[in-house]
């Protein structure tokens, strides 16, 4: 956009004008750092109009939708549909038996650009992983190693060791560039992580984390995908940033937990002590500075972000092994030990109206925890094909 | 990590007609969102709108070869999925009498009727805005949906709304103008509820 352009929107004079002008609704709707300074620039040289332009971007803020939750499995499901169906059709017409791989190849192919077009290559959950048997590790160059403890400890030192379980390799690492190593741990295991820097973190089932082997730039980042907690080693110089799909937490030595698995409507982090501030994952976006005992919360649904205080004891449990509720809807509990045990777990419809107190012990057969909340919520609990069915 | 290039949509879609089928897998990962978002707003039935994207897709798989040029392929699929999408509510009608209410809704719920918090707002203007985008007539609604959230010309929407090109454009204008003198109608200070644009 050219400065001259400016002149145009002087003649301007009325809400509706700004709100149907297509540069104007798409600096409001999708703001970048060329619109903000051009239209700023606007605001500032021409004060009269600055009404016009609030009411105008109000208005189309508005219209903004809640969109409903689209079922990409299923999307995915049909476009691999038309793939074999098309392919059909070729291998009748030539009767040929090599097109078989042909078509395995095709589907792979459908899956791997769905994937790719719709999450960010570090947010990127390997298809199949999580509920695998065994965690893994991806290396920066690009080797992985398996690993099948129920609780993995994994440490990483800036001289480019990694011991696993007591493992030490020796990864030559390519001193000009930052490497980054992945960890995904499957529902049913969780991990203990050291990086280079002396931070620990403790990365809960279904949960993936990418962190650079070697902290060298200004600043420290590490990505997740699912819940840890992080007992964040201070460093003034180099601010330590937790990113996930939504959220980027700024942390200033300290330690808290943040919960952020594509599965649920919420991400949460609770800090229990130091500082830290937190906002969504964009440009522009306001942060908000937790004190120890709160709570951030970020509606995936409406895209807003809340602040509450709670009591840290129910945030951290997992790390010892058990879990603590108090007036938890039940429907959410069993989402949790889905992921810690790894089964499936399907509850009757009116079941979230139902909460639960107390502790878990997650040392306890599944079976057994599952008693334990029915007996106090006077549910019953039928085991199926080694999945769990709870009705009223 | 495969690299894809951002091609033009013409360039994409020749590529798709000529049998490729990273094309079509692309051209269907862009748009099967956008097309699920638009069609369960004018029927909550989820199975009606993923086969109408079936059907959508596999007939463009078959015809491949005979397809016409375009350069904006969202404005193309949008336009075809619409019709099959009302030619099937029409048959389940005809099957299913009183299935779908007989008045078109268009069901869309807006961010701002849970917004919220953090941001400051003037709860005055936000609930006079409120009432008035619920006041908008569904045709309204859909028009400033294609408009504004589908990024859509005003000649495309005349289209897949089914009437002239002077009456899409009335039919946005006026909208936007009764949300506007819904705001005039407080007369305490506009007080903004996005600061962080600015």
């Amino acid at each position: 956009m050219a400065i001259i352009d400016r002149e145009k929107y002087l003649n301007y004079d009325s809400t509706e004008d700004f709100i149907l002008d297509k540069d104007f609704y798409t600096w409001v709707l999708y703001p970048n750092e060329e619109r903000n300074l051009y239209w700023n620039g606007f605001i500032e040289k021409y004060p009269q109009k600055i009404n016009l332009v609030r009411e105008a971007a109000l208005i189309i803020q508005s219209f903004q939708p809640l969109e409903p939750e689209v079922p990409e499995y299923r999307l995915n499901l049909i476009l691999q549909k038309i793939l074999i169906a098309e392919k059909k059709i070729l291998s009748n017409r030539y009767q040929g038996l090599k097109y078989a791989a042909v078509l395995v190849v095709l589907v792979a192919i459908a899956s791997l650009i769905w994937l790719s077009v719709n999450k960010k290559n570090n947010f990127q959950i390997e298809a199949g992983t999580m509920t695998g048997m065994k965690g893994r590790i991806i290396l920066a160059n690009g080797s992985t190693r398996e690993f099948d403890t129920e609780k993995t400890s994994i440490k990483q030192s800036s001289s480019g060791h990694l011991t696993i379980n007591n493992d030490t390799l020796e990864i030559k690492s390519d001193k000009t560039s930052s490497a980054i190593n992945k960890v995904i741990i499957p529902y049913g295991k969780r991990s203990e992580i050291m990086l280079a820097d002396g931070t620990h973190i403790w990365l809960n089932s279904g949960s993936q984390l990418s962190y650079p082997t070697e902290f060298k730039s200004d600043s420290r980042e590490v990505y997740l995908s699912g819940e840890a907690f992080f007992d964040i080693k201070p460093n003034p110089e180099k601010p330590f940033y937790v990113i996930t799909r939504d959220i980027r937490i700024k942390v200033l030595g300290t330690s808290f937990n943040v919960s952020s698995y594509e599965e649920d409507n919420t991400s949460q982090t609770v800090l229990f002590k130091g500082k830290v501030s937190a906002g969504k994952n964009q440009l522009f976006s306001k942060t908000v500075e937790l004190m120890p005992g709160e709570r951030m919360i970020y509606n995936k649904k409406n895209r807003g972000l809340t602040k509450d205080k709670v009591d840290t004891k129910f945030y951290a449990s997992w790390i010892g092994g058990y879990l603590i509720f108090e007036n938890e809807p039940i429907t959410e509990i069993y989402k949790k030990l889905e992921r810690y045990y790894n089964k499936n777990i399907q509850a009757e419809e009116g079941l979230e109206k139902i909460s639960f107190s107390g502790k878990l012990d997650l040392k306890d057969k599944l079976e057994d925890v599952l008693e334990n909340i029915s007996f106090a919520s006077a549910v019953k609990v039928q085991a199926r094909n080694g999945s769990f069915i709870i009705k009223k | 990590m495969m690299k894809i290039l951002k091609l033009e949509d013409n360039e994409l879609w020749t590529k798709f007609r000529n049998g490729d089928n990273e094309a079509l897998s692309r051209i269907y990962s862009d748009n099967s969102p956008k097309l699920y978002r638009y069609g369960i707003k004018i029927t909550s039935n989820h199975s009606i709108v993923e086969d109408a994207i079936q059907d959508l897709f596999s007939d463009l798989v078959r015809n491949r070869k005979n397809l016409g040029d375009t350069d904006h392929i969202h404005f193309y699929l949008i336009k075809s999925f619409k019709r099959r999408l009302q030619r099937e509510l029409r048959k389940e009608m005809r099957y299913n009498p009183g299935s779908e209410n007989k008045d078109y809704a268009f069901g869309i719920t807006y961010s701002i009727e849970q917004s919220i918090i953090l941001e400051e707002s003037s709860n005055q203007n936000l609930s006079l805005l409120r009432k008035a985008l619920n006041d908008l007539t569904p045709r309204q609604k859909e028009a400033i949906y294609l408009k504004f959230t589908q990024d859509l010309e005003y000649e495309q929407i005349a289209e897949i709304m089914e009437m002239g090109i002077e009456g899409s454009r009335n039919l946005i204008y006026r909208a936007v103008k009764s949300l506007k003198d819904s705001l005039r109608e407080n007369k305490s200070l506009l007080i903004f509820f996005f600061a962080s644009i600015f």
